[in-house]
């Protein structure tokens, strides 16, 4: 009998142990916080949709490029032992939000576990951004969705209304075709750059075809027809009856001026290719709305390093913390 | 005698022949070995008590404007941060005085506190700086709680933007001060120790506060 309350007691001491020890490693640790740079939502806690994260994308990144400002969105169940500003002072100096010689970063720091959430921003937006406007954006924004569970319309309106501010601060507006709520979003920038391409190939179709349909003076007399005439030789092969001169040998390498391998025979126009050279049509643009590049231009690449085919790098800012969270 | 005799030796490297040139220059006491240890004692101490100190000076002129006047290209330092955080103080006791009444003894509180914040402001001492901050702190925030929930709408949407003011200039100068006190206990350090000490009564700087009790 004694030998059964024995057996009975160490299996129970060791159910015990173990439902500790679960509960141990269950518990929140106050680990330093995560932070995916290459993109401005980071949703640990997974409470965001798709179309939302994709929305905070493209407003923070047509931010960056217009005024180096950068919304970051960060969602974490727990913040274990840290206050919710100690976490979000770490985030946000970790993450590099804003540029780095303006610091002009804005932080949304949600954490559905502590039923809380906090804003905090960069040291250059302190005096242009009060807490006060912080406190009424997420007062009027975030709170009301927040309560009902709704974060992602809580966070689209939230960050709506920051990136409002910010343009009003910087005095510039955000392509607002190019940053909608639907996955189309994307592809609204490039529908005028489309349409221009467009008509650019059926001009340059009509002047091939009134070039290759106009009638050709004798051969020896007459003035050249210039490039015309010989797109129509180079088109019809007539370049072969030339005689073939030996491919030139490679230059030598001093830069990116040259690109892909060199086909033998003469090269109309000849001289070094651009780098990158050549439209890009909407899918390189990431649907902002920005111009089309050419070979010769390319836009000026604001300080932050913003990539528009998906490559989105913080501008390295940083903040001296404070700000304002939820009201209980 | 043969030890009093200068010894010869054999100069090498051009270097070296200007040093020579030098001491045959000298006078005979000062060619001797007892001069030469006696001018690179001295030379020693002119370093260390005299390029020493002025740099333990500089290192304490840097640390105390750290508290006291340095800004950053934002025009952010920690007395600009307590100014601020004075301003919302008062702003906050204002209205809270048409909330609970100018009797109010949490109101009353608060204001012996930011007038005795106001009074020490100029000197910028942060050990004394520390205990007023605590004291305004601790008050605001027993004000702010009682006045909130006497306030009607208007009023606690007010209140609160002061108080979320206050707290958050709060946190940004814990950090600070945190970061100043870090530099403050370093030279104190240095000023406790040998040669450090020496240095630091010789050129006449003292202790720096630091913020804490």
């Amino acid at each position: 009998m004694n030998v059964s309350i024995n057996k009975r007691a160490r299996r129970l001491a060791m159910l015990l142990a173990g439902l500790l020890a679960a509960l141990l490693l269950a518990l929140p640790v106050a680990a330093a916080p995560q932070v995916n740079k290459t993109s401005p939502v980071n949703d640990y806690a997974g409470i965001l949709s798709d179309s939302t994260i994709q929305y905070v994308t493209e407003v923070s990144a047509a931010l960056q490029s217009t005024c180096g400002a950068e919304i970051g969105v960060y969602t974490t169940e727990y913040i274990g032992n840290s206050t919710m500003e100690g976490y979000a002072y770490s985030v946000l100096n970790e993450w590099g939000l804003g540029s780095a010689d303006k610091d002009n970063g804005v932080l949304l720091l949600l954490a559905p576990g502590e039923d809380d959430y906090y804003i905090t921003r960069g040291t250059g937006l302190e005096s242009a951004l009060s807490i006060s406007t912080l406190s009424t954006i997420l007062d009027d924004k975030l709170e009301p969705n927040w309560v009902n569970g709704d974060y992602d319309t809580g966070v689209h309106d939230t960050v709506a209304a920051i990136a409002d501010k910010l343009c009003s601060i910087y005095g510039v507006s955000l392509d607002t075709s190019t940053v909608s709520d639907t996955t189309s979003g994307r592809n609204g920038g490039s529908n005028i750059m489309s349409y221009i391409m467009i008509l650019i190939a059926v001009i340059l179709i009509i002047w091939v075809i009134s070039t290759l349909t106009r009638p050709r003076p004798p051969r020896g007399g007459g003035p050249r027809g210039g490039v015309g005439r010989d797109m129509f030789w180079y088109s019809m092969g007539r370049a072969s009856r030339r005689p073939r001169r030996p491919p030139p040998p490679p230059p030598p390498r001093s830069g990116p001026g040259y690109g892909g391998p060199r086909g033998g025979g003469p090269r109309p126009g000849g001289g070094p290719r651009p780098s990158g050279g050549g439209y890009r049509t909407g899918g390189g643009m990431g649907g902002f709305g920005g111009a089309g590049r050419s070979g010769g231009s390319r836009p000026s690449r604001p300080s932050g390093g913003f990539r528009p085919s998906g490559g989105y790098h913080t501008g390295g800012g940083s903040s001296r913390g404070g700000g304002v969270g939820r009201h209980h | 005698m043969q030890l009093e005799q200068q010894e010869s030796f054999e100069i090498k490297g051009p270097q070296l022949e200007v040093f020579g040139e030098v001491e045959t220059k000298l006078p005979a006491p000062a060619k001797k070995r007892p001069t030469a240890l006696a001018v690179l004692v001295a030379a020693a101490l002119v370093s260390v008590l005299g390029i020493g100190g002025a740099q333990l000076k500089g290192q304490w002129r840097e640390t105390s404007e750290i508290y006291t006047n340095q800004i950053d290209e934002y025009g952010n330092g920690i007395q600009q941060d307590f100014s601020s955080q004075a301003d919302a103080a008062a702003s906050l006791i204002r209205i809270a005085g048409a909330v609970v009444g100018e009797q109010d003894a949490d109101l009353q509180a608060a204001q012996t506190a930011l007038e005795n914040w106001n009074k020490a402001a100029d000197r910028k001492n942060a050990n004394e700086q520390y205990t007023l901050n605590r004291q305004l702190y601790t008050a605001i925030d027993t004000l702010y709680t009682a006045a909130a929930d006497e306030a009607d709408s208007k009023a606690k949407g007010q209140l609160t933007d002061l108080y979320d003011s206050f707290v958050s200039s709060q946190m940004i100068l814990d950090r600070e001060t945190s970061a100043y006190n870090q530099q403050a206990d370093a030279y104190l350090k240095l000023t406790r120790g040998f040669p450090g000490g020496v240095q630091a009564a010789l050129w006449g700087v003292g202790d720096i506060p630091t913020f804490e009790p």
